[in-house]
C-alpha cells in the first residue's frame, strides 16, 4: 500500500489506541508510529476517557472486546462528547449489513480480526486529522464559541491549545479585548490562533486582562478571519514535520492474530450511536460515574453567567478608550407615518441616505463603560435614541421603526401599530444567524420578510445594533432596503 | 435526507437549482430535508440542519399571528430565499447574492402551485383556513422542549420568571407568551442544552425591567433552580 512507503507531507496524527490484548498492544502502536503518527494507549474504557478528557485526538483505535470492558461504552460516550473524532473499531468478523449500519455515517470504521495492519493505517490517515476547535468539555467550535460570548456580553478568559503553541483569549462584556499566541498579541495573535485551524480550547477562571490589545468587536475579528481565510491570507502555520518512516519492519504486513477468542459483534455493538448523521447530539453524562471535569466546568459557567459580581473586576479595569464626542441633533424633524405620501421618492434620498447611517453607527459602536455608580451608554439617551428612530422615518414606506441589540432587546421604538414585527425579527434574526454559521456564512447581513398578512418587514445590521423597519403594504423592502444601505439607484 | 421516493419533486428541486444564480434548494419537512442528490454541495447534515432552522422560523412566525409568506436572507455573497409551501413543508433556495430574486419569484410562481400538491391535499395557494390552521397549531417544538430533560428545569425557571413579571407589573399572560418567545429564540440561536441554557436565561432577565438589581436577583433565584436541578450534575455530587 502507498501508506507503507509514503513520505507525504501529510500532517501526522494524533492517536488514541484501546486495546488490552499485549500482541495487539505492541504490534499497533508500533506500525502507526512506523508511519510517522503520535500513538498514545490505553488499556481500559475508563483509562481511555481520561485520556481524551485530558488532550485532543483525532483518531481513536478501539478493541470492541476488552476484557477490561466493552468498547461500544467508549464509542457511545464519543459519540455524546466528541462526536467528531472518528473511531475505528476492532472487532472479529461481522456481516455486512451491520458494516453497512455502524458505518454509513463515516464516524466509526470497522477492521475486522485478524488485522490487517495495512489496511488499519490506511483507515487511520483515511480518518485523517480533525479540523477545527474544540472545547474540551463539551464539542462546540471556538467560532460559535466567540460568537455564543459576543452575544451573551459576557467576561470570560479561555486557554487554547494548537499544535504550534498555546495562546489566551479574554473576553469583556462579550467583546475579545486581549489575546495572547505566542509572541504575538492582539488582533494578529487572534488570526493567527485561527491560522492553526485546529486545536482545542477550554475556559478557565476570569480575570481580567493584564492589557488591552483588541479594540475592535468579535464580530469584526470574526469577519475579518473570514475574509483572509478567503483571501489566502490566512495561511496556516506549517505543521510539525511528520518524521520519516524508519524502515518497515520484517513482518509489519503480515495478518496479527489476538490471543484470546472474542465474542460475535452484534450482540456486543447495540450501545454504539447508530446514526451519525443526527445533528443535535446532546451530552449524556450517563457514562461518567463521578462528578467529571466538565461538570466542574459547566458548574463554574452557571455560576459565572450573568451575574453582579462582575462589576467588582470591571471598576478594577483599566479605563476603555473615551468614547467620541456626541453628536448635534440633526435638523431634519421626524415625519408622521401618514404623511408619508407626500415623501420624496426613494432614489431622490440615496445621497442623503450615508450621513445619518454613519451617526448611527458612530453612535451604537460607542463602547459603553459599565459602573454600578453611572451608565454612559449612548442609547440610555432618549435624544440619541430618538435620532436614531427618526432617521428612517424619512423613507418612503416605512410605518415602523425599532433598533434591538444583538441579544433582541429592543432599545428604542416606534412600531406604532407593528408591534409584532420587533417579535418577529428576533426570531428572524436567530434564525439567520444560525442559518449563516450552518452555511460557514459567520453572519447574516440583513433580513428581508413578507407574512402572509401582509406585513414586511427588514433588518438591517448597524454594528452591535440592528434596525427593523416595519414597511408598509404596497411598497417594495428591498427597494427600501438597498436605498437604506446607500446601494442601487 | 436526499430522496428517492418523489422523483417528481426531484426533478422539481433540480430545476429550481437551475435557475441563473441559484446555488441549491432544498424541502424543509419535519422529517428532514429533501433535497436533490445532484446537489453535491449539499451536505446531509447541513440540509438537515437548515431544514431545523427553517422549520422553526416558519412556525415561530405563526405563533405570533403572522405567518411567513417569504423571508430573504442576505450572507455576504449569497442569500437564501425561505418560501413556506404548506404547513408541513418549506422551501429554502439559496442564491448568489447579485440574483435578482424579482426572477426568481417569477420562475418559482410556476412551480409552487405543483410543489404545493406535493405536499398536501389541495391545490394551488393555501387557503385562508390552512393560514388559520398553521396559525392556532404549529408543530410546537416548544411544547417537546417542555416535555424533555430540560422540562423541569424550563418549568422551574418559568415560575420564577412569572413571578417576577407579576413584580414588575406585567400580567401572567405576558409572562408565558415571554417564556415561549424567548424559548423560541433559543431554539432559533442554539441547540437547546444545559450548556447552552444561560442564553435563554439572559434572554429572559431582559424582559423583565431594565432595574439591573431586579435582574441580578432574578439570576440569583434562575441560578438556585438551576443547581437544584439534576441536569448540572447536583445528583451526582
Amino acid at each position: 500500500m502507498a501508506s507503507l512507503v509514503s513520505t507525504s507531507s501529510q500532517p501526522a496524527i494524533h492517536l488514541l489506541v484501546v486495546v488490552d490484548d499485549q500482541i495487539l498492544l505492541d504490534a499497533i502502536p508500533r506500525r502507526l508510529k512506523h508511519e510517522g503518527h503520535n500513538v498514545v494507549t490505553a488499556t481500559s474504557v475508563r483509562e481511555a476517557i481520561d485520556r481524551l478528557r485530558r488532550e485532543p485526538f483525532d483518531v481513536v483505535v478501539a478493541d470492541l472486546h476488552m476484557t477490561s470492558g466493552n468498547a461500544s461504552e467508549l464509542l457511545q460516550w464519543l459519540g455524546s462528547y466528541y462526536p467528531s473524532i472518528r473511531s475505528v473499531v476492532i472487532c472479529e468478523a461481522i456481516s455486512p449489513e451491520f458494516r453497512t449500519e455502524y458505518e454509513k455515517g463515516e464516524s466509526v470504521r470497522i477492521v475486522e480480526k485478524p488485522i490487517d495492519l495495512d489496511k488499519l493505517v490506511s483507515i487511520v490517515e483515511d480518518c485523517g486529522p480533525r479540523e477545527g476547535f474544540f472545547a474540551n468539555n463539551i464539542e462546540i467550535e471556538l467560532f460559535d464559541y466567540i460568537q455564543m460570548i459576543a452575544l451573551t456580553g459576557r467576561d470570560k478568559a479561555i486557554i487554547v491549545n494548537t499544535r504550534q503553541g498555546v495562546g489566551r483569549i479574554w473576553f469583556e462584556h462579550g467583546d475579545i479585548s486581549h489575546v495572547m499566541y505566542g509572541e504575538e498579541r492582539g488582533e494578529k495573535a487572534f488570526y493567527k490562533i485561527l491560522a492553526a485551524s485546529q486545536g482545542v480550547f477550554r475556559e478557565t477562571f476570569f480575570r481580567s486582562p493584564p492589557t488591552r490589545t483588541v479594540m475592535r468587536q468579535s464580530m469584526y475579528l470574526l469577519m475579518e478571519a473570514a475574509r483572509l481565510k478567503d483571501e489566502g491570507l490566512l495561511d496556516a502555520e506549517p505543521e510539525p514535520e511528520k518524521p520519516k518512516p524508519a524502515p518497515k519492519p520484517q513482518k509489519a504486513a503480515e495478518p496479527v492474530r489476538p490471543r484470546k477468542r472474542q465474542l460475535t459483534a452484534e450482540e456486543e455493538f447495540t450501545g454504539v450511536p447508530a446514526d451519525d448523521s443526527e445533528p443535535e447530539p446532546e451530552p449524556t453524562p450517563e457514562p461518567v460515574p463521578e462528578r467529571s471535569p466538565s461538570m466542574e466546568s459547566t458548574l463554574l459557567k452557571v455560576s459565572n453567567f450573568g451575574l453582579p459580581t462582575d462589576d467588582d473586576e470591571e471598576e478594577t479595569r483599566a479605563a476603555p478608550t473615551p468614547p467620541p464626542k456626541p453628536r448635534p441633533k440633526p435638523k431634519t424633524k421626524p415625519v408622521d407615518a401618514s404623511t408619508t405620501s407626500t415623501k420624496r421618492k426613494i432614489q431622490t434620498l440615496v445621497p442623503k441616505q450615508a450621513r445619518p447611517r454613519k451617526q448611527v453607527k458612530e453612535l451604537t459602536n460607542r463602547k459603553p463603560q459599565r459602573s454600578r455608580t453611572a451608565s454612559v451608554n449612548p442609547l440610555d439617551d432618549p435624544e440619541t435614541r430618538k435620532l436614531m428612530l427618526d432617521q428612517f422615518w424619512e423613507f418612503d414606506g416605512v410605518d415602523g421603526v425599532a433598533i434591538i441589540s444583538s441579544t433582541g432587546k429592543v432599545i428604542a421604538e416606534d412600531m406604532r401599530n407593528n408591534s409584532t414585527v420587533v417579535t418577529l425579527a428576533g426570531f428572524y434574526m436567530r434564525g439567520a444567524a444560525r442559518i449563516a454559521r450552518t452555511l460557514g456564512y459567520n453572519v447574516s447581513d440583513g433580513v428581508m420578510a413578507r407574512s402572509k398578512n401582509g406585513q414586511q418587514m427588514i433588518m438591517v445590521g448597524m454594528g452591535a445594533t440592528s434596525a427593523v423597519l416595519s414597511i408598509a403594504p404596497g411598497h417594495d423592502p428591498e427597494t427600501i432596503r438597498d436605498a437604506i444601505m446607500g446601494v442601487g439607484g | 435526507m436526499s430522496f428517492d421516493p418523489d422523483p417528481a419533486l426531484r426533478a422539481m428541486l433540480e430545476e429550481i437549482t437551475a435557475i441563473p444564480g441559484a446555488r441549491g434548494a432544498l424541502v424543509a419537512t419535519v422529517d428532514g430535508a429533501y433535497f436533490a442528490d445532484a446537489q453535491k454541495s449539499l451536505d446531509a447534515s447541513i440540509a438537515n440542519d437548515l431544514a431545523k432552522t427553517v422549520r422553526r422560523m416558519v412556525v415561530a412566525s405563526a405563533t405570533v399571528g403572522s405567518p411567513l409568506a417569504e423571508l430573504l436572507i442576505n450572507f455576504g455573497p449569497a442569500r437564501m430565499m425561505i418560501v413556506p409551501l404548506r404547513e408541513e413543508a418549506t422551501l429554502a433556495i439559496l442564491l448568489e447574492r447579485s440574483t435578482a430574486t424579482s426572477n426568481v419569484r417569477r420562475l418559482l410562481k410556476k412551480q409552487l402551485n405543483a410543489l404545493r400538491r406535493m405536499f398536501g391535499p389541495g391545490t394551488g395557494e393555501p387557503s385562508e383556513s390552512s393560514l388559520i390552521a398553521v396559525a392556532e397549531q404549529p408543530e410546537d417544538e416548544v411544547d417537546r422542549l417542555l416535555a424533555g430533560e430540560l422540562g423541569p428545569v424550563l418549568r422551574d425557571v418559568e415560575a420564577c420568571f412569572t413571578s417576577y413579571m407579576l413584580r414588575v407589573g406585567k400580567t401572567r399572560q405576558q409572562a408565558e407568551r415571554g417564556m415561549r418567545d424567548q424559548m423560541r429564540e433559543w431554539l432559533l440561536c442554539c441547540n437547546p442544552s444545559p450548556y447552552t441554557f444561560p442564553l435563554l436565561i439572559e434572554g429572559l432577565s431582559q424582559l423583565l425591567s431594565n432595574d439591573q438589581e431586579i435582574r441580578a436577583t432574578f439570576m440569583v433565584n434562575v441560578k438556585d433552580a438551576m443547581r437544584n436541578s439534576k441536569i448540572w450534575g447536583g445528583a451526582r455530587r
